[in-house]
């Protein structure tokens, strides 16, 4: 049975508009805040109740509306402010800046959706194999679909090396390399991959790819604005083959792999 | 302006001997050379045209008569390093045999990553600019993809025709998704150098292993 032949409806999901242009982002470097309850308390030292969480999440609800709408470029405290009904005075109670309010937007997103990990704890050594791989990928890309403006704003900062911006990549994808880590490891126990492998180098490598496939490639290819099914079939392969899901071939000395 | 009101009152101007248009290449390289040397120093955001000339012992003037700003130079460079040696093109479109493919993965990948160890500041700069949707880096990046593109596209083919990969997948897209494994490892495996030696190693032996089982060289041992 072919991968290809699944899911169709949802394949036909994936033909999002191109991402407008995204602007550099430059965080200045920014204390840590302080340890100890930092994580409830604003940026005035006040312990955050529900209505000071409300209002923090307002301004990220802004935030991203506003991402959809144009370049971080042209986005001002003013503007997130103004969006979310608030003073720019409420704003900086929060954010010390728009890229702080960007990185807590970022924050928001998960990269393990549920789907995601109930893919990764299926058995994938029977003939289930590569219609799982397919099922990862094409839940990987209705996050990246859902959240495109920030995924990509994140992992440009990531890119530029600001610490803070590639920990949240790690925080968003962690469960779902972790879960294909222990994949990895249940196909080597079956015999189905080789031992000497490291199951999480394998997971980290593989989701780099997807990352990659998904945001960049239409720069390889003009052609094709979006990520088309095609695209999505190869990495499906790529994935299934990289863990000893692969078996329709015949092989150099003509031994069927079945 | 013309170029030569721009030259720096150094020896480059009385070297008589050399044509002008010799003259204007050679500061424009050291102006490229000053570019590349920056770029491994500091973000792309953070290189200024000042920065840049005086690197290369030069004005700000003449930097401006050999190129338009900062990302003009950036591109330059990009253009003046971003090719992957031509032997490694070749290994990597050379159709692979059960016998040789574990060497040459082996081979291909060492001279590709040297490549980035090489160039990684230029060519980042360059994912960065076409990543922010800049038209001439992505058209630049397009470039420097294609030959290598074409080369795996090459390869995929042949193991399709000897029965090693299934028909069903286009090559084309194919490549396009190795070259993203590659590239993405190519760009950041320096970044986790805090994670030590072994985690470099780990993480190269499982792209050879990924390289290996797309390409219909290493299968399930299930059954044997």
């Amino acid at each position: 049975m072919s991968p290809a032949s699944l899911r169709s409806a949802r394949d036909a999901a994936p033909a999002a508009a191109a991402p407008a242009p995204a602007a550099p982002i430059r965080v200045a470097p920014v204390p840590e805040p302080a340890p100890r309850s930092a994580r409830h308390a604003n940026l005035s030292g006040q312990v955050m109740g529900t209505k000071g969480l409300a209002t923090r999440r307002r301004l990220i609800t802004a935030m991203i509306g506003l991402l959809a709408n144009g370049p971080l470029r042209d986005i001002t405290v003013k503007a997130i402010a103004a969006a979310a009904g608030l003073s720019p005075g409420t704003f900086y109670l929060y954010f010390r800046s728009v890229p702080e309010c960007l990185l807590a937007a970022a924050g928001t997103v998960s990269q393990s959706s549920p789907a995601m990990l109930d893919v990764l704890e299926q058995d994938w050594s029977d003939e289930s194999g590569p219609d799982n791989a397919l099922n990862l990928v094409l839940d990987h890309l209705a996050v990246w679909e859902e959240h495109r403006t920030l995924l990509r704003l994140r992992n440009l900062a990531a890119e530029e090396k600001d610490p803070r911006f590639l920990r949240q990549r790690q925080l968003a994808l962690g469960p779902a390399v972790r879960a294909l880590a222990a994949l990895a490891a249940r196909q080597q126990a079956k015999g189905m991959l080789d031992p000497a492998i490291a199951p999480e180098a394998l997971s980290s490598a593989l989701f780099a790819m997807l990352d990659l496939v998904i945001s960049v490639i239409h720069v390889h290819d003009n052609k094709r604005p979006s990520v088309e099914r095609s695209h999505i079939e190869a990495a499906s392969y790529v994935v299934a083959a990289a863990l000893g899901c692969v078996e329709d071939c015949v092989g150099d000395r003509g031994e069927d792999c079945a | 302006m013309s170029a030569s009101a721009a030259q720096p009152a150094d020896a480059q101007r009385t070297d008589a001997r050399r044509g002008r248009g010799v003259q204007r290449e050679n500061t424009r390289a050291r102006l490229i050379a000053a570019t590349v040397e920056l770029l491994g120093a500091r973000s792309l955001d953070a290189l200024s045209a000042t920065d840049i000339a005086a690197t290369a012992g030069l004005s700000n003037a003449a930097f401006y008569v050999y190129f338009r700003d900062v990302h003009a130079a950036v591109l330059a460079a990009v253009e003046s390093v971003a090719q992957l040696p031509a032997g490694i093109v070749e290994l990597a479109a050379q159709p692979w045999t059960a016998q040789d493919a574990d060497s040459s993965v082996d081979a291909f990948l060492a001279g590709y990553f040297a490549h980035w160890d090489a160039w990684r500041p230029v060519l980042r700069a360059r994912n960065l600019a076409a990543e922010e949707g800049r038209p001439e880096f992505v058209i630049a990046r397009q470039l420097g993809s294609q030959v290598i593109a074409d080369a795996w596209q090459r390869q995929i083919a042949a193991g399709q025709a000897a029965g090693r990969i299934p028909a069903r997948y286009e090559p084309r897209p194919l490549a396009h998704v190795i070259l993203a494994l590659l590239e993405r490892t190519g760009a950041v495996q320096r970044d986790y150098d805090d994670l030590g030696p072994a985690w470099h190693a780990e993480y190269t032996g499982a792209v050879k292993h990924t390289l290996l089982a797309v390409l219909g060289f290493r299968r399930s041992r299930r059954g044997v």
